[in-house]
């Protein structure tokens, strides 16, 4: 099977998934108790008014009805107006999402090539000191809550020392193409918002990236530890390569196999789960768009956010086997 | 008579140190090897072959530890080498292969590029397969072809571009003794290099081996536990037991005049269809625990010929014949009565 057939054909299985998931946050919003358009109009309004953006939503008509009128709108681009927003849902993420992205690409960055490294030194210096710190390093990341670590380096290094900035973005560079905002200003040459935005993303990206490295530390030092004992790696010694070739080439690519699977699915998490990193450092991304919209009772933007989480962690998904693919040729992919 | 040895083991002592204790895996070994000579390692399981191979190699992984001892490979002594040095030797003066074809080769690169790596390292210097020249690799690419066909690897051309799983077990060892020749080393060692494969298979692998030392002129150490093995290949054997050589001599004579017990256990419990017995004979006990031996010669609680100065004193390896040593306090006492018999038959 060739590789764009095996894409094309795991792309088709989002639908069912965008049809799932759909079906799930529209009967949960129906069942919750809870008055769209009252929330919508506000505590003051009129009935008249109340009653009159029922009529224009369709919320007096069946349920089935309903969800036809929004399935078709999922597909033709229109996922419902965020009445927290004012504005339609698709807009907001469009919005917000590349802030997210943003974030988590930066937390990746920073999570992979560290947790990947202490996990490898970890594994190779097994019950040494080097062991034993990249343990509670990685031990104090998994069991540390995230808001704690935020507030504590803004305590640190916004408050204390004053060193970085504690909240938002920075500014916007002169031209915005991707909505990433530190590639829009390296692209569009515009070296002070570059300064400024790389100075913001620091904390957060810090924050955000500590429980994945932490993760990700464990999970390479278990599959080195397991790898190194191998026949294979006393044939690679063997052969008269160097420590350096004998870990990082003959066993680290088969040690990443299971890291794999969790930075796949941890950055897929990040997308969405930002919420306590983003409402921290005020950062205006998906996850404080999801609170605000939790919050106001703003089904549509809830649900706008549920799908497109349910998307990402498809693609992602699909990333991950194709990488495996790629490091494992025993794997065939489609088989 | 020196310039033919290739390998002279002396006196050589590798523990290891666990929680339980230090574990005396190889205690007081010497042996050596001549050139091109097939030389054969026995015992049973656990008694110290594999690390005595290890050792030679210098692959000790912690908690193990050479304690003392010489290995003089090619006049130097390895122990005082830098490990940088001692690289150097590793594939290209010594190189070893596993019992397990199945997961001694890296299951995540292709068989040509495993073998061209040794040949690069060793001929050119290269660590990295990425940044070799083309002209070297597609030079090189020829003699990796050649090493398969010479352990006669079917249709090479493709087994070079082959990924581990796509081969069979044997297609598999051969892939590794062409690679652990790749660098033409002058020591084989190989650590059961068939225990794992079928019979016919074993055969096939068994000649290949010795195929390559008449056409390298390679020596071979051949760890195994199968007597069958040790007959049809070597040219000399140590029996080790428990951590010692207990007996070492040409192939010939050790099957014809085994002296020690138990190389005469071992070789009573070989099954045979000529004589006809009503229940295979075997060696009473197990292999002792290494880190609490027994004082004395460690065979004594399994021997049938004990005395009291067994339980005492460890025996020393003595020649009773020229080639032929034994490590047991009635070395002399039992080759005159093998010598005896032989005659009355």
């Amino acid at each position: 099977m060739k590789l764009w057939q095996y894409i094309a054909r795991r792309l088709l299985l989002l639908l069912p998934v965008i049809i799932g998931v759909t079906l799930i946050t529209f009967t949960i919003s129906f069942v919750i108790p809870a008055d769209p358009a009252r929330a919508w109009a506000g505590q003051k309004a009129p009935p008249s008014v109340v009653e009159k953006i029922r009529i224009e939503y369709h919320l007096n008509d069946p349920v089935y009805v309903q969800y036809y009128y929004y399935i078709t709108g999922v597909f033709t681009g229109n996922w419902g107006y965020s009445h927290s927003e004012k504005r339609p849902v698709i807009q907001c993420l469009a919005d917000y999402f590349p802030a997210t992205l943003e974030l988590t690409i930066w937390a990746m960055a920073i999570a992979i090539p560290t947790g990947i490294y202490l996990g490898v030194v970890s594994a190779v210096k097994r019950n040494k000191i080097q062991d034993h710190l990249s343990r509670v390093f990685a031990l104090s990341g998994v069991s540390m809550p995230i808001f704690w670590l935020g507030l504590l380096l803004i305590l640190i290094f916004y408050t204390y020392l004053g060193w970085f900035p504690a909240s938002g973005r920075g500014i916007a560079p002169t031209h915005v193409y991707t909505g990433l905002w530190i590639l829009d200003s390296l692209l569009s040459g515009d070296w002070h918002a570059l300064a400024i935005d790389v100075w913001h993303i620091i904390l957060p990206s810090i924050t955000l990236s500590y429980a994945t490295l932490a993760v990700m530390t464990r999970m390479t030092r278990s599959s080195m530890l397991e790898v190194l004992r191998l026949d294979y790696i006393k044939t690679a010694k063997a052969k008269g390569l160097s420590k350096k070739v004998v870990i990082y080439r003959h066993a680290l690519r088969n040690a990443l196999i299971p890291t794999l699977t969790v930075s796949g699915l941890a950055f897929a998490g990040l997308l969405g789960g930002a919420v306590l990193t983003e409402t921290i450092f005020a950062w205006p991304g998906m996850g404080r768009y999801a609170y605000q919209a939790i919050s106001t009772l703003d089904y549509p933007a809830i649900m706008g956010v549920t799908l497109l989480m349910a998307i990402i962690f498809v693609i992602a998904n699909l990333i991950v086997d194709i990488m495996y693919a790629y490091l494992d040729p025993r794997i065939k992919l489609g088989e | 008579m020196d310039d033919d040895i290739l390998l002279k083991v002396e006196d050589l002592h590798t523990y290891f140190y666990t929680y339980e204790g230090v574990v005396k895996a190889v205690d007081g070994v010497s042996f050596y090897v001549k050139k091109g000579e097939v030389f054969g390692v026995v015992g049973e399981t656990g008694c110290g072959k594999s690390v005595t191979a290890l050792s030679i190699i210098g692959l000790i992984d912690e908690p193990g530890k050479i304690v003392s001892g010489k290995i003089i490979f090619q006049g130097k002594n390895l122990r005082e080498l830098s490990e940088d040095e001692m690289r150097k030797i590793r594939g290209k003066g010594i190189s070893m292969i596993f019992q397990e074809p199945m997961t001694a080769l890296n299951p995540v690169y292709k068989i040509g590029d495993q073998i061209l790596e040794i040949i690069l390292l060793h001929k050119y210097g290269i660590e990295d397969i990425k940044k070799a020249p083309k002209d070297i690799k597609k030079k090189e690419r020829k003699r990796v072809i050649d090493m398969l066909r010479l352990v006669r690897m079917p249709d090479p051309e493709r087994a070079i571009d082959s990924y581990p799983h796509e081969l069979s077990g044997g297609m598999r060892q051969r892939a590794m003794i062409a690679m652990m020749l790749a660098a033409e080393p002058s020591l084989l060692i190989a650590d059961e290099p068939t225990t794992a494969l079928d019979v016919t298979v074993q055969a096939q692998i068994l000649n290949i081996l010795l195929d390559m030392r008449d056409k390298l002129g390679i020596s071979i150490i051949l760890i195994t536990h199968d007597l069958s093995v040790v007959a049809d290949v070597c040219d000399r054997v140590a029996v080790m037991y428990a951590g010692n050589i207990v007996e070492m001599a040409d192939v010939y004579t050790i099957f014809k005049h085994p002296v020690h017990p138990y190389t005469r256990g071992l070789m009573q419990a070989i099954p045979s269809i000529a004589e006809k017995k009503e229940e295979l004979k075997y060696i009473k006990g197990s292999v002792p625990n290494l880190i609490y031996p027994p004082p004395g010669c460690r065979f004594h609680p399994r021997c049938e010929y004990a005395q009291d100065i067994c339980k005492k004193e460890k025996p020393k390896l003595i020649e009773v014949e020229p080639g032929h040593y034994v490590a047991c306090h009635f070395a002399k006492e039992f080759f005159e009565k093998e010598k005896e018999s032989d005659k009355n038959e």
